[in-house]
């Protein structure tokens, strides 16, 4: 490829102005403020054009529509037409303001070609070396700075080689690159080892979260625990106060039933003493002690009568009338003894009857006895008041109890001992109870929360697993890089020195004949006319900046397509050379333009007489730029 | 009849995808209890003849401590209305489980045999009932199963309808498994079930589903389900949205941002009238220029209870297929990488943004 030319239809300070070129070295000299960083800019923005995408402008893109927007404030337009190697014209045409009239034409054939080099919504004629906008300012062009750096740093001259074959816009070498990569995933990632490094902290935040979440579950089973244990307790405690609720009704019926049997036989008692109550009892006794004497009395008459008799018959006996006087006798003792049999009769009957008395009386004496024994100093009223008051008291208890249960309690003779037993039992198990309660509640304060646990576990191990993919991640980047970088190195280096060989022998003066490029750091070597080999970085200012020309020109070798050539264009690289490294650096100029279009900006005259002197009409141009015109 | 229904409230359910925004999940869990108060409301409003639940109300492996004083109150709140509880396999009916220790109130019934029970709802008209007994491994209740007596018979349990298992998606496993074609031979008219999370009206059996969002991509109707039981026992259905909080999934278009600041504008503008949680998938390419982490981007909505960012469909925003053709590094990196048998998709997208960026010279290696 060569640019045939280029028109700044409005472009800086220029309005429709035209540089041709021509396919071999074309000297451009202009003074300072000729314009010459505006037509570098135009050449490129001819060919390139801008990036039309989505979004804020970068800053390099902003700066360089800062700079090179016109002057006068027309529509900013530029059109540059070029020749490919395989012969094709091409005019590129960029409306540089709305982005909208970007085309690529066959000059020829008046045929669109857009659609082959659309790069980033715009038509990129850097597309055709096999380049883009960005990568063909870095390989392309070469400015005064680079080269001074190269005079000043020797070492970049690896550097910007390394650089070059890392990337097309050669940002950045695929050692730092990778250098950069470690760094990263050092600082963001770290090892397990390391203690303040992110992955290290992020184990112990998972290692953490994981035993607080066995702490929350187990805190949430001993909750539950506890309340089954509480409730169990619960039930416990409501048995044991069941059963001395129980015992109480119990023994309180008991009570209540033995005051109500005991007003039952008071009353009875009272009844039957209010019924026959007790007599005088001596005179029992002494009506009882005749009849229950030695002697039986009979009455007066029949005695009489029997003496009588018996006197009668006595004395007929002895008158010896036995018969009559037996008779008499007989007859008066018959009646005597039927008397006595009467009187004894008489006498029984009223002992019995005294002794009757005497029985009825001691029973009233007894049942007094027991009805005094069964009031205990109480009146009736009072014993009657006791005994409801039992009763009532025995309802009380035996309150929501069912009445079966209460019959059927085993009271134990000893009831006191059974309730005192029974209350302790019951005092214990509330006891339990209230302890079962009251660490119940503690623990319910504490709420261990199970969900937040998992949460902070997940939230935990998700961490992690970024840390463990981010660095997994980096890693297999790193690799990639490394091979990449081996082989294109490996690939790289054979080519680089092949081409530069080349040139050596003619821009080294025969100083030099040979070189190498070391396959792994891209250092170059070159071997002096003693054989020995030095490193091209330890060269002389001069010969180091035409080693880097002749990398430039092979590095743009490699990138750029094959079957393509992509032109030079230099901005001033000799304004730092003396006079003999400055026509050195020249004649390597034209030397490489044999091959390649090379477009040299410059201000010195020196340059321009040279160019003057050496330059082949048919291949060469020298360009003059004069001061733009500012607009009135 | 009137009947009330509602299932798989999971009281108490973790909410890890939910992100870490301070106290979301914690909200969420409140929402949990605020959506059944609602449920309990509508009840009462309608005049329920009853309120149903087929299980998992609560989780029984992370309740909190007022778990039980809420339940406790809420149920009491609409006392004499009757409500049956029919645990599932989060709500276990267990030694420990909370329906044990809970002192509810008359109108609370709970099933507990791991066998249908009768209860009757009203004269003709029985509702049978049973409870799992443990996490895992319930037999089906169906089986071997026959009502007893005449008249209308609805069940209530916590199973799965083996022929919805697939529809379910992943992760459900059977629970009390049976089939549809069992219930008319069991005599059963309806079944109002709980387990699937997704809501399901067959002809025989009613899955409400989880009437709150547990998770996001729930779709379908679901909330409570009030069920109006014909004299013939057929089930009329209607269903009234009870949950509380809601989530969405949106995608963001990454294409054209350059920067944080522009993707976060982008996030605020789709969210800007959301309520609740959003999961946001991000999509389209990626400007190389862009530094942009899934953390930048959660408090870019503020108002909203939870974001949850994953990642779409990403393009690397560089000209992959003109690098690989570069003779350099970075070409030969590409290559290599998109060559790579063993990267996922997402995982070349990532190494190769990550090698393309450090070669540009840039330091946020982490990329999306």
């Amino acid at each position: 490829m060569r640019f045939e030319s280029v028109t700044a239809h409005a472009f800086g300070p220029f309005t429709d102005q035209r540089l041709e070129f021509a396919p071999g070295l074309n000297v451009v000299y202009g003074p300072n403020e000729a314009g010459k960083s505006s037509w570098h800019a135009a050449l490129y923005a001819g060919l390139c054009g801008l990036r039309r995408a989505r979004g804020q402008p970068r800053a390099d893109e902003r700066a360089f529509t800062e700079r090179h927007r016109p002057w006068d404030g027309q529509t900013w337009r530029v059109s540059a037409v070029i020749r490919l190697e395989d012969g094709r014209r091409i005019e590129l045409w960029h409306d540089l303001e709305g982005k909208v009239d970007c085309r690529a034409v066959d000059a020829d054939l008046g045929r669109d070609c857009s659609a082959e080099i659309i790069h980033e919504g715009a038509p990129d004629g850097a597309r055709w070396l096999g380049l883009d906008r960005r990568s063909f300012l870095a390989t392309a062009c070469v400015r005064q700075a680079e080269l001074l750096a190269i005079r000043d740093h020797a070492d970049l001259l690896q550097t910007s080689l390394q650089r070059a074959a890392a990337s097309a816009t050669a940002e950045s070498t695929a050692a730092a690159a990778l250098e950069r990569i470690e760094r990263f995933r050092s600082d963001r990632i770290g090892s397990e080892r390391a203690p303040t490094r992110p992955l290290r902290q992020a184990l112990e935040r998972v290692a953490a979260a994981r035993e607080a979440l066995t702490a929350a579950r187990r805190g949430h089973e001993e909750f539950i625990d506890l309340a089954v244990r509480e409730r169990a307790l619960g039930q416990e405690a409501a048995d044991a106060a069941h059963q001395l609720r129980l015992a109480q009704a119990a023994r309180a019926a008991r009570e209540a039933e033995r005051w109500r049997t005991r007003l039952r036989r008071v009353r009875e008692l009272a009844a039957e003493l209010a019924a026959a109550p007790p007599a005088d009892a001596t005179a029992h006794q002494e009506h009882a002690r005749p009849a229950a004497g030695p002697a039986v009395r009979l009455p007066w008459a029949a005695a009489l009568a029997a003496s009588v008799l018996a006197v009668t018959g006595t004395a007929l006996a002895l008158a010896g009338v036995l018969l009559p006087g037996l008779a008499l006798l007989l007859g008066a003792a018959g009646w005597l003894l039927w008397q006595v049999r009467g009187a004894l009769a008489a006498a029984r009957q009223q002992l019995r009857q005294a002794e009757a008395a005497v029985q009825a009386h001691h029973t009233a004496l007894r049942r007094r006895a027991e009805l005094e024994q069964l009031l205990e100093g109480l009146t009736v009223e009072q014993l009657e008041a006791e005994t409801r008051r039992r009763q009532e008291q025995a309802a009380q208890l035996a309150a929501g109890l069912d009445a079966g249960e209460i019959a059927a309690f085993p009271l134990e003779p000893n009831a006191e001992a059974q309730l005192a037993r029974l209350a302790e039992q019951a005092r214990a198990a509330a006891a339990r109870h209230a302890q079962a309660c009251g660490e119940l509640e503690a623990r319910r304060a504490v709420r261990p929360d199970v969900a937040a646990a998992e949460e902070a576990l997940a939230a935990a191990e998700a961490e992690l697993a970024r840390l463990r993919q981010l660095g997994w991640i980096l890693d297999r980047a790193r690799q990639f890089l490394e091979q990449a970088q081996q082989q294109v190195h490996r690939d790289i280096a054979p080519q680089l020195a092949s081409s530069i060989r080349r040139w050596l022998l003619c821009v080294t003066n025969q100083r030099y004949d040979d070189v190498r490029v070391d396959p792994e750091t891209l250092d170059v070597l070159v071997r002096g006319s003693s054989g020995r080999w030095r490193r091209a970085a330890l060269l002389s200012h001069g010969t180091a900046e035409q080693v880097y020309l002749l990398l430039r020109v092979a590095m743009a070798e490699r990138l750029t397509r094959p079957g393509e050539v992509c032109p030079l264009i230099l901005d001033d690289v000799t304004v730092q050379c003396d006079a003999e490294r400055k026509r050195a650096v020249l004649e390597t100029l034209r030397t490489i333009s044999r091959e390649r279009q090379v477009i040299l900006f410059t201000q010195e005259l020196e340059v321009l007489d040279w160019a003057s002197a050496a330059a082949d009409p048919a291949r060469d141009r020298i360009l003059r730029l004069d001061p733009p015109t500012l607009a009135a | 009849m009137k009947l009330v229904l509602f299932s798989d409230l999971h009281l108490d359910a973790q909410f890890a995808w939910l992100g870490p925004r301070a106290d979301a999940a914690r909200r969420r869990r409140q929402a949990l209890r605020d959506t059944l108060a609602r449920i309990v409301q509508l009840a009462a409003e309608e005049r329920a003849d009853a309120l149903l639940c087929g299980g998992d109300l609560y989780e029984q492996e992370r309740f909190t401590p007022d778990t039980e004083a809420f339940l406790q109150n809420v149920f009491a709140d609409i006392h004499p209305l009757p409500v049956f509880l029919a645990p599932g396999n989060h709500d276990w009916l267990g030694p420990a489980s909370l329906y044990r220790r809970v002192a509810w109130s008359p109108n609370v019934h709970i099933f507990q045999e791991p066998r249908l029970q009768p209860v009757t709802l009203a004269e003709g008209l029985t509702l049978w009932g049973a409870a799992h007994h443990a996490p895992a491994n319930t037999p089906g209740f169906l089986d071997g199963f026959r009502v007893d007596r005449g008249g209308i018979h609805l069940a209530l349990f916590h199973g799965s309808e083996r022929g919805g298992i697939a529809e379910q998606g992943e992760g459900k496993r059977p629970h009390a498994p049976f089939s549809a074609a069992q219930l008319e031979p069991a005599g059963l008219h309806h079944a109002f079930l709980g387990h699937y999370h997704r809501p399901r009206d067959a002809e025989r059996y009613t899955y409400p589903g989880n009437p709150d969002p547990l998770t996001f991509g729930e779709d379908g109707e679901r909330g409570a389900v009030i069920a109006t039981i014909q004299p013939d026992g057929s089930v009329q259905r209607r269903r009234v949205r009870v949950g509380v909080s809601t989530v969405h999934d949106i995608a963001l278009d990454l294409t054209g941002c350059r920067s944080q600041q522009e993707a976060r504008d982008r996030l605020t503008a789709l969210t800007r009238d959301l309520t609740g949680a959003v999961r946001v998938t991000l999509h389209g390419e990626l400007a190389p220029s862009l530094d942009l982490q899934p953390a930048d981007l959660q408090d870019a909505a503020p108002w909203l209870d939870g974001l949850v960012v994953r990642l779409g469909n990403l393009r690397p925003g560089y000209d992959l297929a003109a690098i690989a053709q570069e003779p350099t590094v970075r070409g030969q990196f590409t290559r290599a990488v998109l060559a790579a048998p063993d990267l996922s998709a997402e995982e070349r997208r990532r190494v190769l943004l990550v090698g393309l960026r450090a070669l540009d010279g840039r330091d946020d290696l982490e990329v999306l």
